[in-house]
């Protein structure tokens, strides 16, 4: 299965932006981490911005990126959006309210704790009719929302929109399932090379016991890929900043493992080549 | 652009278990003797004056053995499930013919097991504030907990994925289901939806004034709103063969978001409206081909209607149409699959079922809303799936015959 890559983002503690952070991927400088970025949501109406909880922005901010980066009509694409827990800091909040005497909820918080509200805004924000999906499959989510994206350009014909992002937990729920910060990355993947595309992808699933996961060169990345979800993608942002084509194996449903093949189109030249 | 004509894939074996009872012979005896399964609320200490489609005996079947960290309502509902109709000898026989990996499981959930975590928070350490330890949060109620139960219970290693699309969550795992069988990355999939009573959805409904104190009653002029249900499904997909005699297939499925409102359907149904367009482009079917259509049909004031305009304004006033919520409550996350295995159920036995509850149709509504339930042959179905977000997915299902 063959899909083009039209267009990247990238949010994540100092981390904003695909073009901005390439040299980092490839290992000319070393991942000092930093303080979050604050988000670009500025696509929200008023209201949804005023209503929007950290994982719409994050979600929001990501998509804004990929659909800027691939030149491409928001209203085009079908929407994949994927996470392994949503937002949070909502669910947090609601449970901890239902554990209080009233157990008096907000119409907001209840309908922003859907997984699909990041969709639901972004959709707004753009105005599209396109499909939306919100998935998720714990630290397999990425590997998950490819798929599920990948598989929809190719069958479909239609360009697909996947981000993929988790925010930590608040406590007292952080203690049981460990979310180490705010990341997320996002592609936009078409089933043909348009003018924008930037790698082609192959992606199979193996079983071959030889095929061992990628994890990141740099140590500090690595922590990040290990404690986010969502993180689980870095190493095919790896392979994307290299300039000659290569190859990344994420973990998928054992046996079976996902591997990609990474074919940059930066010129003719490396298409002819590959 | 319109989306190009599937191959159908077929509904090889089926199973649900809701309100009405386990098994699909409980639903279609209660569904040709116009019983519900609604019922005054008795959930846990919940003081809502609402009513419930609620599963018997949950609380006495948990999940034990090696699956037992799953142990939650939701995935006891799924075990329950799982375990009528010889679904689990179906799946076995999948895995021997098509190879463990070779299966998919995809399932649809709105809220996964939160009801363990809503517990959970009454027994916070006074001191430090503190859940108890272990919360089991992955495999009880993370998204994909059901899910990875299924596939676990089930002993299959093909792709997974779970969906959680508000109310259309378990009939978008048709759709997934068709794209990853046509790329080539399994020969069947294990579909299904699986969403439980919590206090998050109960609590949350209320706090939007969208549940009503009685039983919901879908398209009538005095509905004033929801009941909540529970409910498990789960269809066996395979590609469908020339050599396949009678059976049930998903002919075509349509998805769209509403681009609308969070909580608010489009008042004139336009998102609903282009996911019908696009079911019956994807089966190369036109509005005449269908003969009845399995309404969203909430009871909520403003989704009846906005469906109401879709449907009549694809559909003209003549397609015979109703909802069967009255029956098993909304089962939100469950409900796209519950209500395409109705519509399977509908195409085996030859009946339509009208809407119960309903006494009085809205005089402003022009779709063909069924009171009574009738008698007669039917060869294709729609059903229809809107969620939260305005998230969109009908659903064709058709009988093969040779």
């Amino acid at each position: 299965m063959n899909v083009y890559i039209d267009g990247i983002g990238l949010f994540g503690p100092g981390l904003h932006g695909w073009t901005d952070h390439i040299d980092l991927f490839r290992g000319r400088q070393p991942y000092e981490g930093g303080e979050l970025p604050a988000f670009d949501h500025a696509m929200l109406p008023t209201t949804e911005r005023r209503r929007a909880g950290k994982s719409i922005k994050l979600a929001v901010d990501l998509a804004g990126q990929a659909i800027r980066a691939a030149n491409i009509d928001p209203t085009e694409p079908a929407i994949v959006f994927a996470s392994t827990s949503g937002d949070t800091e909502v669910l947090t909040h609601i449970c901890a309210a239902l554990a209080t005497e009233d157990r008096m909820i907000s119409p907001m918080r209840f309908h922003n704790s859907v997984h699909n509200a990041a969709s639901g805004y972004w959709t707004i924000a753009v105005g599209s009719r396109q499909p939306a999906n919100a998935i998720a499959l714990h630290e397999l989510t990425a590997s998950a929302g490819l798929l599920e994206a990948a598989t929809q350009t190719v069958t479909e014909h239609i360009p697909v929109l996947l981000a993929i992002y988790d925010i930590p937990f608040p406590p007292p729920l952080d203690a049981a399932e460990p979310i180490t910060t705010v990341f997320g990355a996002s592609f936009l993947l078409r089933h043909e090379r348009s003018a924008h595309s930037l790698a082609r992808l192959e992606l199979n699933l193996t079983a071959d016991e030889a095929t061992l996961p990628d994890s990141m060169r740099d140590p500090e990345l690595e922590a990040l890929r290990s404690g986010v979800a969502a993180a689980r993608i870095l190493p095919l942002l790896q392979a994307l900043a290299a300039e000659k084509p290569s190859t990344v194996v994420l973990d998928y449903i054992a046996p079976n493992r996902l591997r990609l093949d990474v074919t940059p189109l930066l010129d003719a030249k490396t298409e002819a080549r590959a | 652009m319109s989306p190009r004509p599937m191959s159908p894939l077929r509904l090889s074996h089926y199973t649900m278990t809701n309100a009405l009872g386990t098994g699909v012979d409980a639903t279609l005896s209660a569904l040709s003797e116009r019983r519900t399964g609604l019922a005054p609320c008795d959930f846990l200490d919940v003081a809502l004056d609402t009513w419930l489609g609620r599963v018997a005996d949950l609380e006495d079947l948990p999940v034990m053995g090696t699956l037992a960290a799953y142990d939650c309502r939701n995935n006891r509902l799924a075990q329950l499930a799982l375990q009528q109709d010889n679904f689990e000898a179906a799946a076995r026989a999948a895995k021997a013919r098509y190879g463990a990996d070779r299966v998919a499981v995809i399932m649809g959930t709105s809220t996964s097991g939160i009801l363990h975590t809503e517990l959970a928070f009454r027994e916070r350490d006074p001191e430090t504030g503190a859940l108890p330890v272990p919360l089991h949060y992955r495999e009880t109620h993370e998204l994909s907990s059901v899910a990875e139960f299924t596939r676990r219970y089930l002993g299959l290693s093909g792709p997974m994925l779970s969906i959680s699309t508000a109310c259309s969550s378990s009939a978008k795992v048709f759709a997934s289901a068709w794209r990853l069988i046509e790329a080539g990355l399994c020969d069947a999939a294990i579909v299904g939806g699986v969403d439980s009573l919590c206090l998050t959805t109960l609590y949350g409904f209320s706090s939007l004034e969208l549940v009503t104190p009685g039983p919901c009653r879908p398209a009538d002029a005095a509905r004033s709103g929801i009941s909540i249900g529970e409910a498990a499904g789960f269809a066996l997909l395979e590609r469908s063969k020339p050599t396949d005699d009678q059976g049930i297939a998903l002919l075509g499925y349509g998805e769209s978001v509403d681009a609308h409102h969070m909580s608010t359907p489009h008042p004139e149904g336009l998102g609903a409206r282009l996911a019908m367009q696009r079911a019956l482009d994807r089966a190369g079917l036109t509005p005449s081909d269908i003969d009845y259509i399995n309404l969203h049909g909430t009871a909520s004031r403003t989704n009846d209607s906005a469906e109401d305009q879709a449907v009549s304004g694809l559909f003209g006033t003549t397609t015979p149409c109703s909802s069967t919520k009255g029956w098993t409550g909304h089962t939100l996350g469950a409900a796209g699959i519950t209500e395409a295995l109705i519509g399977a159920l509908c195409l085996q036995n030859g009946f339509i079922p009208g809407s119960l509850n309903t006494e009085t149709v809205d005089p402003t509504f022009t779709s063909a809303i069924q009171l009574a339930n009738r008698q007669q042959p039917v060869r294709h179905v729609l059903s229809n799936s809107f969620g939260f977000g305005g998230n969109n997915a009908s659903l064709i299902l058709g009988r093969v015959e040779r």
